[in-house]
């Protein structure tokens, strides 16, 4: 399967990709001429530059890489948002859990309310870890209109 | 028949440390502009930047694949370089370089999106299983970055067969086929000699002819 290339195989491959020089060209083509499997060697590498070409499309422009710099602070304020963010839901969740210990509150109702806010934790939780391992695999990020 | 060597089809072995070394032209500005940027030339990295970029986004994209995610890996991997630049050494070619740290980039982007898959026992390709993560497969993450052919059959069949390749086959085929480097461009950002160039090429191609078919078998224009 994974056979070394014999030297006609890199001489097609070469004369294929421009890089023998003309003395060496002269002498492939002359063997071309009197082997059929070489030209069609070099006519499947033909092909398959010419295949990877059309599907290569343009380079990004200029001004897309100027958006990037600009969405790079963009993003960087976006994740301290998020972060505070996350960091005041939990303190603010730690909080009421506190309060709601501390408080005047019936067995019943510490219970329910604790337990109103482990499901609301535990729910978010979910919905985090589910997004984060399924988003690699999401074919809708690459949508564009 | 036996197997060739570069020199016995006409081309050289021109490697690092070899007498008669001499790297390829496109190697020595992009160096050059480097040393400068070292030295504290801003408009130098910008210019460097603005050369590189587009074999950088072809690289990368033909690790991950998405359009969206190779520009931003390439923009990484620029301001990782300009952050290191005070490591680079002058008298080594900056492109060899820049490419490990763009494929350190690429790889962490993977491993931490978990698409940088070992390659089972049973290999698609025959290949044997290796610790080297450029041999490890790159789990598909989605719709094909065509660019704007996604109707395009061929272009579907071209990116499907594509990413079953490995890191390495990948790698080499961007630098040749999209970004269209000779032989000893590639050497020298590889750093690997023409031979190896060569061997890594054939057998890239083999495997992406093999995973295509049909495709190139049909009767259309070269």
């Amino acid at each position: 399967m994974n056979r070394e290339p014999t030297k006609e195989q890199l001489a097609a491959m070469a004369y294929a990709d421009g890089e023998l020089d003309d003395a060496a060209r002269a002498e492939f083509e002359q063997l071309m001429a009197t082997r059929p499997d070489l030209a069609r060697e070099v006519a499947q590498l033909q092909r398959l530059e010419l295949l990877s070409r059309q599907v290569a499309g343009p380079e990004p422009k200029d001004t897309e890489w100027e958006r990037l710099s600009h969405d790079h602070v963009q993003r960087a304020g976006g994740n301290v948002g998020l972060g505070l963010l996350a960091l005041g839901s939990l303190g603010l969740i730690v909080w009421c859990v506190l309060a709601t210990l501390a408080g005047g509150l019936s067995p019943l109702g510490k219970a329910s309310l604790l337990g109103l806010l482990a499901g609301s934790l535990l729910l978010l939780f979910s919905a985090v870890r589910a997004r984060l391992r399924t988003r690699p695999f999401d074919p809708y990020t690459e949508v564009k209109r | 028949m036996s197997p060739g060597r570069p020199e016995e089809v006409g081309i050289p072995e021109n490697k690092p440390g070899g007498a008669a070394y001499s790297p390829d032209p496109m190697q020595c500005e992009p160096t050059q502009l480097m040393c400068a940027a070292k030295r504290g030339d801003r408009d130098a990295f910008d210019r460097l930047v603005a050369k590189v970029r587009g074999q950088a986004f072809h690289v990368a994209r033909g690790y991950v694949g998405s359009r969206d995610d190779a520009l931003e890996l390439s923009q990484e991997a620029f301001m990782k370089t300009y952050r290191a630049r005070d490591t680079f050494r002058e008298g080594e070619l900056f492109m060899p370089w820049f490419h490990r740290i763009l494929r350190n980039t690429c790889y962490s982007f993977l491993r931490k999106n978990g698409r940088l898959k070992k390659r089972s026992l049973n290999a698609r390709f025959g290949n044997d299983t290796t610790d080297d993560e450029a041999d490890w497969d790159i789990e598909d993450a989605g719709p094909a970055p065509s660019a704007g052919l996604e109707s395009d059959e061929r272009a579907q069949a071209f990116w499907r067969g594509f990413n079953l390749l490995s890191a390495r086959d990948r790698e080499i085929l961007s630098l040749r086929h999209f970004k269209e480097l000779r032989y000893q461009a590639i050497a020298d950002t590889l750093e690997i000699p023409i031979g190896t160039v060569m061997s890594r090429l054939f057998h890239a191609r083999r495997r992406l002819r093999e995973a295509l078919g049909e495709f190139l078998e049909e009767d259309w224009d070269v």
